[in-house]
């Protein structure tokens, strides 16, 4: 009896406060604290976040090919061949020169080979692309901090370095 | 009178001697360089084939005949390299072996199944090799001959079959492992014969002079030429051993014609008559080929398939006579037919305004004689399949018009500016004035963008929303002339917000906010895009008076399509010599010259372009969820019609006008906006949806006032500004909230701006 009253209660409020929201019609709503994405339910400029057409039966994240020449690209690194690493993330790129990963080794190759400012193009560039990834965006940061430091931008590195 | 004779006889063979010597050091210098002047290739981007590879089964057919594979039936199994079968979207492929530079690939078997325009499946016969690094031996798309017009493909003895080396022995030089370079019984036989019939039609050249004649001597009176043979073989002989004259005799001889293009040696017959690599040539295809030496044209087997089919036969007795093939294998092969392929596409050049570009990129670097005799491999960005889509959309556009319109058109990769087509005028086969590269026209509205982007990067003073006034003005130039633009549509408005006015491509605006920059201001940002306007810098410059060509539109379009990152526009990959070393790569380069946030919202106003502006046409071809960014131009009196605009992965620029420079009757909207729409349609594209950069927020902006307003206000807009550029000021919603139902919001939820734009106005 006793759970059953409670129970009634509990609906009392529920109706009760269905009730009172309805009156919040015209109430200021609040403004979105996190600006850095867009409001969802909103049009944007321009358009919203696209769709691929329909006919797409599936849509892996990363394409296998590109997953295997990334492996084969962290490889030539490995053995410290950079040049061929190089090469390898240029084909990876012609299959999808959007992802971020691909450009990020291209910077550590670049890197590699004393090339310091294409290097942290590079870098640049996969951070421009970096959607969630904030491990990667660190990365390409110390990267850029280091190439920066070793042609003697110590300020500017260690701005890098903190970001 | 005896010490005469002998002092005679011994000056006599001193000079026949020092005669000899100079053959012999002739060979010898002849054989230390490259004997022959060999054309360079120039190919085409290889093909990826992997799973999730958006191809449609009839592209990648047509890109397989592209390359010279030979279709079988379904039924077959694949027996030569080069050959594919296809059933549906299920493709059997013998592929080529093939020398990438950064690997060489042997010929392998794989099976390739596409569903729904999808890569779904690829499968190699062989497990040793990865099925996710696949890709195909790339189209031949283009030759640099020498001026003899030569064309070879050299081989070595192993790469044939022996049964062709032993034909060619039995037919041409039965004694040829006898003698030393000059046959004396044949000559004498040949004498005999010639007597008896009265005529002169037996002639008695070993392989050796014969090769000696192609090799050194020109047309000269024959009693002479025959003796300048005769040492210069034995010189041969003397130098070489029997296979390496016999492989240089294969190599070098002439074995037909392909319009200009001499075909020589039976590396390329065997490709340019079977569509083959000479080590798979069958019985009856060596004994037509080797009938064919007797007389390249007449017994051509395109043009006299019977003489040709006698002839072969013939040959096909002499090697059963010769006991080289069973009379069994003799009768097969005499009733089997000629066998010929179609005239294969490669020894041309299909895609010459690209071949123009790629000769003009080597010649900065390389001599022209280099080019065209030192046999080197140059790989190319070309994409065959894109470039077909550029010349479909040229055709398909042109359908029932007027024909003296040309085009320029440059199709290049976002990711790393790699040029994959280009159009350099309405007869694509035909190489005449390039367009895309030499065409210097006014670029009209397309640079428009550039000054929007030199606001933009000024937020303390203007955000996309930003009121603009679109009030008329008169201008005055250095000289004292005035100057006073005008918009399209004849109209002038009071104020503009500033996305509106450019995707609207609102002229008295954009003068108006062109001016308040400064011309400096605007100049330095083309330039930093990839082209600088000339200078006197005029007013007229920010409606576009600077002519620029299609690919320098592309370069600059590049920069905005790549987030602000400067990477010089490439169309050749890599150099390599025949010797398969590399003699230079052009790499990605790349440098960010435009600050990224500006160039965010630049490209947000650029989608909003085609989505609710000029471009709007668009959609009859391109689904809005691509979310193309474009620009249309067009100048004066109509003369030049531009359209420039890129999804993720694809950036094209296009131009329409006439050469005499005379009206064409279409806008940038009427006309090459179409052609891209075509040409972009063919091809697949990653909807354009670039992430937000660091320095961007955005804030809920309701329109009609400008401020900050709530996210359910109706009309209320998302618009992203530069942290800090946002409006500080909030405007309670002044408008009654519907009450709505979930579902019902969702349903009337306007998914695009311009359903948007609808309801507000």
């Amino acid at each position: 009896m006793k759970r059953i009253h409670t129970l009634f209660s509990y609906l009392i409020l529920f109706v009760l406060l269905l009730t009172l929201s309805s009156c919040a019609d015209h109430r200021v709503a609040s403004i979105p604290t996190d600006t850095r994405f867009p409001p969802e339910q909103l049009p944007q400029i321009g358009t919203p976040t696209p769709k691929m057409p329909d006919k797409t039966p599936y849509l892996p994240k990363r394409p296998k090919a590109v997953d295997t020449m990334i492996t084969k690209a962290k490889k030539e690194l490995d053995r410290k061949l950079p040049e061929a690493a190089f090469q390898t993330l240029e084909r990876a790129l012609s299959i999808d020169g959007q992802d971020p990963m691909i450009w990020h080794l291209m910077a550590k190759a670049r890197e590699m080979q004393g090339e310091f400012h294409q290097a942290e193009s590079l870098a640049r560039k996969s951070n421009s692309l970096v959607r969630s990834n904030p491990r990667l965006t660190k990365k390409n940061w110390l990267l850029i901090a280091d190439v920066l430091e070793k042609q003697g931008y110590i300020q500017e590195a260690e701005a890098a370095r903190l970001k | 009178m005896k010490k005469i004779l002998l002092l005679l006889l011994l000056a006599g063979a001193a000079l026949l001697f020092g005669y000899a010597q100079h053959f012999n050091l002739m060979v010898a210098e002849k054989f230390q360089g490259r004997p022959w002047e060999l054309p360079a290739r120039v190919y085409a981007r290889p093909l990826e084939i992997y799973q999730g590879l958006a191809i449609a089964p009839e592209m990648l057919e047509k890109e397989l005949k592209l390359m010279g594979y030979q279709k079988s039936g379904t039924g077959q199994a694949l027996s030569n390299p080069g050959s594919y079968s296809r059933r549906g979207g299920v493709f059997h492929l013998f592929c080529r072996p093939f020398d990438f530079g950064d690997e060489e690939l042997p010929g392998r078997r794989i099976r390739v199944t596409i569903t729904n325009d999808w890569v779904t499946e690829v499968r190699p016969q062989d497990s040793f090799f990865d099925k996710d690094l696949m890709r195909l031996d790339p189209v031949l798309m283009g030759n640099f001959y020498p001026s003899s017009m030569e064309d070879r493909v050299l081989v070595s003895l192993e790469q044939t079959p022996d049964l062709l080396g032993k034909t060619i022995v039995a037919v041409e030089d039965r004694n040829f492992y006898a003698h030393y370079g000059v046959d004396f019984k044949g000559i004498f036989r040949a004498i005999l014969v010639n007597l008896k019939n009265r005529q002169f039609s037996q002639g008695a050249s070993t392989l050796t002079q014969q090769l000696a004649k192609n090799f050194f001597l020109s047309r000269e009176k024959k009693l002479i030429r025959k003796i300048k043979e005769t040492f210069m073989a034995s010189a041969l002989e003397r130098n070489f051993s029997k296979d390496e004259i016999l492989e240089a005799y294969m190599n070098e001889v002439y074995l037909g014609q392909d319009g200009k293009r001499a075909i020589h040696g039976f590396g390329l017959a065997a490709n340019f008559y079977f569509g083959k690599a000479p080590a798979s040539l069958e019985i009856h295809e060596i004994a037509l080929l080797v009938g064919m030496l007797k007389g390249p044209s007449a017994y051509n087997p395109r043009a006299h398939p019977d003489k040709a089919l006698l002839r072969r036969n013939t040959v096909l007795a002499v090697m059963k006579d010769q006991e080289l093939i069973s009379e069994s294998a003799m009768e097969k092969a005499s009733r089997t037919p000629l066998g010929v392929v179609a005239k294969p596409l490669q020894g041309h050049n299909p895609f010459p305004f690209y071949l123009d570009l790629v000769k003009r990129e080597l010649l900065k670097e390389y001599r022209e004689k280099d080019l065209k005799t030192m046999g080197l491999r140059i790989f190319t960005a070309l994409d065959p399949q894109v470039q077909l889509a550029a010349e479909n959309g040229v055709a398909g556009f042109m359908e029932g018009r007027n024909s003296s319109l040309e085009f320029g058109i440059v199709v290049s990769a976002v990711s790393t500016n790699e040029i994959q087509a280009m159009v350099g005028g309405r007869n694509f086969r035909y190489q005449g004035f390039n367009r895309a590269l030499d065409a210097r026209r006014p670029i009209g509205s397309l640079v428009k963008p550039a000054v929007f982007l030199t606001a933009l990067d000024r937020p303390d003073q203007y955000t996309m929303i930003s009121k603009l006034s679109d009030r008329s003005l008169r201008v005055t130039n250095p000289d004292g002339s005035i100057w006073q633009p005008q918009n399209y549509d004849k109209k002038s408005r009071n104020s503009v917000p500033l996305w509106k006015a450019l995707a609207n491509s609102l002229n008295i605006a954009t003068v108006r906010l062109g001016m308040d920059l400064g011309l400096a201001s605007v100049a330095t940002t083309l330039e930093k895009m990839g082209f600088a306007p000339e200078k006197p810098l005029l007013p007229s410059m920010l409606l576009g008076s600077l002519e620029k060509t299609p690919v320098e539109v592309a370069q600059a379009y590049h920069t905005l399509a790549s987030g602000g990152f400067y990477t010089p526009a490439r169309a050749i990959r890599a150099i390599y010599t025949p010797e398969r070393e590399t003699l230079q790569r052009y790499p990605l380069k790349i440098e960010q010259r435009l600050p990224p946030g500006p160039v965010f919202l630049t490209t947000k106003m650029l989608q909003t372009v085609v989505t609710a502006g000029t471009g709007r046409k668009l959609e009859k071809w391109l689904p809005r969820d691509l979310a193309i960014a474009g620009k249309t131009g067009t100048t004066n009196d109509l003369r030049d019609s531009w359209f420039a605009g890129f999804s993720a992965n694809r950036l094209a620029v296009v131009w329409i006008g006439r050469d005499d420079n005379q009206p064409t009757g279409l806008t940038g909207s009427t006309g090459a906006l179409q052609v891209f729409g075509r040409l972009m349609a063919d091809l697949s594209n990653t909807a354009l949806d670039p992430a937000a950069p660091d320095s961007i927020e955005w804030g809920v902006i309701d329109p009609e006032t400008g401020r900050l307003t709530d996210a359910n206000c109706p009309g209320a807009l998302a618009v992203p500004f530069i942290t800090g550029s946002k409006p500080d000021d909030f405007a309670p919603c002044q408008k009654p909230i519907k009450k709505e139902s979930n579902a019902d919001q969702k349903k009337q939820k306007p998914k695009y701006l311009i359903d948007w734009l609808k309801e507000v106005f």
